[in-house]
């Protein structure tokens, strides 16, 4: 083995007490030890503490590819940090650990390496070997953007290729609130989330270099994304490459500002049929940066509030630091894309229980997946001939629907 | 799930991983013919996180022990288990039952190999009946599962583990432990009122009712697989006993300047009108260790938590009486806040492990009145190792002291080892005290003896009895039991903890914990 395995600290301080496993959304739909956090991290140590003994006593203590699997068959939602017994930090642990198998030749899995690639070519630049120009193909002949502005709206890869209603509705709003932004259109390039997340942080540096360097080149004092993907990443640029111009927001912080700031009037109500809404808190933009620094509950909370004729806005059982994952993190649909869609699945059922009409997010994985969930709801209801109806919104598309 | 086995057929080797009759493929294979395939696995990854529980044991225990089961198995339900057990005594193989792995004595780790028998599977609520106060569940489901399942149904449950977000309602049966709300409702013995079991000839069984109180007689034999720790057969199903849920559980918390004060506070306590949901105890070296950690807490010598539960005006007056108590032993009532994070805090009683980064934990019965003591005996044992330990402990019954008291060590050193037979110090202290060490597992099941003379050798007897084949997590309780099926003397084991305490009193033995805020013997 050759670099050392790291946080061996946490490897040790760990109690093997198992409540980590017990709110663990992979181990609730799987129930084998060898994919509880307990289970990973037991087997950390084991490998970080393997020696001749090992040999002498025929235990065979090793890498193989099927473990490598199953440290990636994880939503990195960090649940498991939020009920840790001895406080390991999960959101750096998972990373870190993915990192290290990676620098030693193992994984990550194939899906994990082509997207890496897809990004690497520059007729991609994004993990779905879309084409550059389909970037900004769906508004670049309805905005006349400037330049440079104040803001740049950066909407991330999965917004800008596959959930643009989300993109276009930001843009209507913040027209509306007459912002000076523009975006860095078929100039973007992915923010790098998924190399951290899969351990290929070898050009982590250049991708930041890159996009901070389009960034600066519009001259952006706001940089504002509707992926919470997007802002931990454009977060960690300056740690790359050093202190930029710009400070990073979440469009729902963005949008609360405007509210509270009266730029953003409302004109129409909500559909009284889709109500009541449920709020679900996406993993990275609540608990993980909460853990990172400051995790943002409340502004998406207020937002729907101010929405005219929402009265109330639904929790889940488990909400806030404690959120349940969607099943779409961590990069899971490229290990076992069965298994994210059994996590989905609890998730409508629990909107179901709590009678919600709307499921809403604020962040596009999120919307992407419980979509895919209320589909196959769908499904399961019409083969028993009966129908079922449930809206899924991102906090963006609410909004514009109400100015 | 078919993994990577590792042994062929006959291929027998020297080493922890070998199978006395049927290959890893075979075992699967029969296995197969009972559950879901997805529910096996065999791949020999799979088995190593299923070889042990919360105590890190040092690899040359695998020597002495054949920890690595042969195969996991997942079952759904009691006609699965009956099926595997039957199969196992056929093929002559041991069954082990696991539930959250959360204890540290070993009962859920196979010393003889197996098959490994993951009881959460079984995980959920089958019935909570309102007319009759009981819950039915299965024996997977985890305590703090079941308990908040019932609290949004408006009941609690008697008394938990403080390890109940892992450990679940089967294991802790088994153990047969006391915990938080033990102090006014029992043990775990006592909120069970019947059990569904699959005994180890394979039959199918259900012992005490589920609708009225069935008082301790013959036809009623739940008390006496509490605490069996796996070895007279595998539970099922469980009914426990509820409780409508209390206006308020009010925490208080009281500081103490001496032990002695907190000792005589808490006796009082046990001779009064006041009947708390629970009670716990610190001492000064756990806040200091916690302080080493980056807690900003106060300085503390002494600590006593109580939990009322109740109406709000009844607790009003409880509160009062408490605090008159605790006032003419020098107690000093901490703030509201404080005393609810103590409570919150009541599952994260380990958190200093980081500091270790190894705990020794061991726990021992003794009566309220010696407690006093045993803080000071325990003392002169920790002084005498030279050990970095703190005592805790919590009050079970008005006239009994779960006594756990632990220490911080670093199992990458040598002298670790050593450290284990701490436990088995603070045990004998306890014995002294008219107490006893809790629990026997592998380690401790020389104990028995000790603990029943003669009364010992009935308890094997029931076991031959009832287990002729010795399938049903063989080498446990009755019999410390090594790979070889060579059983353990009692006075073998005890010897050998015996000479590992006065070895880590060697000079070269002394392992350095790097703390800022040094601990101390207290008074
Ligand atoms: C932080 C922490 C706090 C703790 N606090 C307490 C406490 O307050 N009180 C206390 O008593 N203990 C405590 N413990 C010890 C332990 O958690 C408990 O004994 C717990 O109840 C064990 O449950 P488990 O499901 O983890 O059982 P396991 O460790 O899996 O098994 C325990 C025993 O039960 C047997 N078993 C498990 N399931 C079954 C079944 N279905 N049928 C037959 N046999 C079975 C096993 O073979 C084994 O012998 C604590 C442990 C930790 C780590
Ligand atoms: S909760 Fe933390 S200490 Fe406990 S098993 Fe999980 S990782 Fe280890
Ligand atoms: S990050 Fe989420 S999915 Fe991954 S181990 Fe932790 S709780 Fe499980």
């Amino acid at each position: 083995m050759g670099n050392k395995i790291p946080n061996i600290k946490d490897l040790y301080a760990c109690l093997q007490c198992g409540y980590c496993r017990s709110i663990c959304p992979v181990y609730r739909e799987t129930g084998w030890e060898s994919l509880t956090p307990r289970g990973k991290v037991y087997w950390l140590k084991q490998l970080s503490a393997k020696s001749l003994l090992d040999k002498l006593l025929g235990r065979k203590i090793e890498i193989t590819d099927e473990w490598m699997q199953k440290l990636f068959t994880c939503t990195l939602c960090c649940r498991c940090e939020s009920l840790c017994h001895v406080d390991i930090k999960f959101h750096e642990f998972w990373e870190d650990a993915r990192k290290w198998l990676v620098e030693n030749g193992y994984g990550p899995p194939t899906a994990a390496k082509d997207m890496y690639e897809n990004i690497k070519n520059p007729e991609f630049k994004n993990p779905f070997m879309e084409p550059t120009a389909k970037r900004d193909e769906w508004y670049k002949d309805d905005y006349d953007l400037p330049a440079k502005a104040e803001v740049v709206f950066f909407p991330g890869c999965m917004t800008s290729f596959y959930e643009y209603q989300v993109l276009l509705n930001m843009l209507k709003i913040m027209s509306k609130a007459k912002i000076d932004f523009t975006t860095l259109g078929s100039d973007e390039m992915c923010c790098g989330a998924i190399n951290l997340m899969t351990g290929q942080f070898d050009n982590f540096k250049e991708i930041a270099t890159y996009n901070v360097g389009q960034l600066e080149k519009r001259g952006a004092r706001t940089v504002v994304t509707g992926c919470p993907g997007c802002l931990r990443a454009l977060k960690k640029y300056s740690k790359y490459v050093g202190k930029s111009n710009f400070e990073v927001l979440h469009t729902t912080q963005m949008i609360d500002r405007m509210i509270t700031e009266g730029q953003l009037e409302f004109s129409k109500d909500f559909k009284k049929k889709s109500l009541p809404i449920v709020y679900h808190d996406p993993c990275e933009l609540g608990r993980i940066s909460e853990l990172e620094g400051k995790g943002i509950f409340e502004e998406p909370r207020r937002i729907l509030n101010s929405i005219p004729g929402v009265e109330e806005v639904l929790d889940y059982p488990n909400n806030r630091m404690n959120s349940e994952c969607c099943g779409g993190g961590g990069g899971l649909k490229a290990v076992d894309y069965e298994l994210t869609t059994k996590i989905t699945a609890r998730k409508v059922d629990e909107g179901i229980e709590l009678e919600a009409n709307t499921i809403v997010s604020s962040c596009p994985n999120c919307k992407a997946q419980i979509s895919i969930g209320v589909e196959a709801k769908k499904d399961e209801y019409k083969a028993k001939g009966e129908k079922f109806k449930m809206k899924v919104m991102d906090i963006a598309d609410v909004v514009a629907k109400s100015i | 799930m078919k993994g990577n086995s590792e042994i062929k057929k006959g291929e027998e080797k020297k080493n922890g991983d070998t199978i006395p009759k049927k290959s890893h493929s075979e075992l699967y294979e029969l296995l197969a013919g009972i559950v879901d395939e997805s529910n096996i696995s065999d791949d020999v990854i799979e088995r190593r996180l299923y070889s042990h529980d919360v105590a890190p044991l040092p690899k040359m225990m695998e020597m002495g022990f054949k920890m690595l089961p042969d195969v996991v198995v997942r079952p759904n339900s009691a006609s699965d288990v009956s099926r595997i057990i039957k199969l196992a005594i056929k093929e002559d193989i041991p069954v082990v039952p696991r539930g959250g792995a959360s204890w540290a004595l070993g009962g859920a780790v196979p010393v003889l190999g197996g098959i490994l028998l993951d009881m959460t599977t079984m995980n959920k609520i089958i019935k909570i009946d309102e007319e009759n106060l009981t819950v039915t569940v299965e024996p997977g489901i985890t305590w703090n599962d079941l308990k908040d399942k019932l609290h949004k149904k408006g009941y609690l449950i008697g008394a938990y583990p403080s390890s109940a977000p892992a450990a679940t309602v089967g294991g802790w049966i088994n153990t047969g432990g006391v915990g938080v709300g033990s102090y006014k409702y029992g043990g775990v013995d006592r909120q069970v009122v019947a059990l569904e079991m699959v005994l180890p000839r394979g039959e199918i069984v259900t012992f005490g009712t589920s609708s009225i109180k069935s008082s301790l007689r013959m036809d009623n034999l739940t008390p006496f697989f509490a605490g069996s720790e796996g070895t007279l057969g595998i539970i099922t199903r469980i009914t426990l006993r509820i409780y409508p849920s209390p206006e308020e559980i009010r925490p208080v918390s009281y500081v103490f300047p001496s032990v002695k004060d907190m000792c005589e506070a808490i006796f009082e306590i046990t001779r009064s009108d006041v009947l708390p949901l629970h009670i716990s105890f610190f001492d000064k070296n756990h806040f200091i260790y916690l302080k080493n950690m980056g807690k900003d807490l106060p300085e503390i010598t002494a600590m006593v938590n109580l939990a009322l539960e109740g109406s709000s005006s009844s607790l009003d007056v409880e509160e009062a009486i408490c605090d008159r108590i605790m006032q003419r032993h020098n107690g000093e009532k901490q703030s509201k806040e404080f005393s609810e994070h103590e409570w919150e805090e009541r599952f994260f009683e380990m958190r200093i492990k980081r500091l270790g980064p190894t705990i020794v934990l061991s726990e021992a019965l003794i009566p309220v009145s010696r407690l006093h003591e045993m803080i000071k005996r325990s003392q002169r044992i920790i002084k005498k190792m030279g050990l970095t330990a703190a005592v805790t402990g919590m009050i079970s019954d008005r006239n009994t002291v779960a006594f756990m008291p632990y220490c911080l060590t670093d199992e990458r050193k040598l002298r670790s080892m050593m450290t284990m037979s701490f436990t088995k110090k603070i045990g004998d202290a306890a014995f002294k005290l008219g107490g006893r060490p809790v629990g026997l597992g592998i380690f401790f099941a020389a104990n028995i003896k000790k603990l029943h003379g003669h009364g010992a050798d009935v308890m094997k007897n029931i076991k031959s009895a009832m287990d002729p084949n010795d399938i049903v997590n063989p080498g446990k309780l009755t019999e410390g039991m090594t790979r070889f099926g060579i059983p353990i003397p009692a006075f073998g084991m005890n010897m050998g903890m015996d000479m590992m305490a006065t070895m880590a009193r060697l000079p070269g033995m002394k392992i350095k914990l790097k703390m800022k805020e040094k601990s101390h013997a207290a008074e």
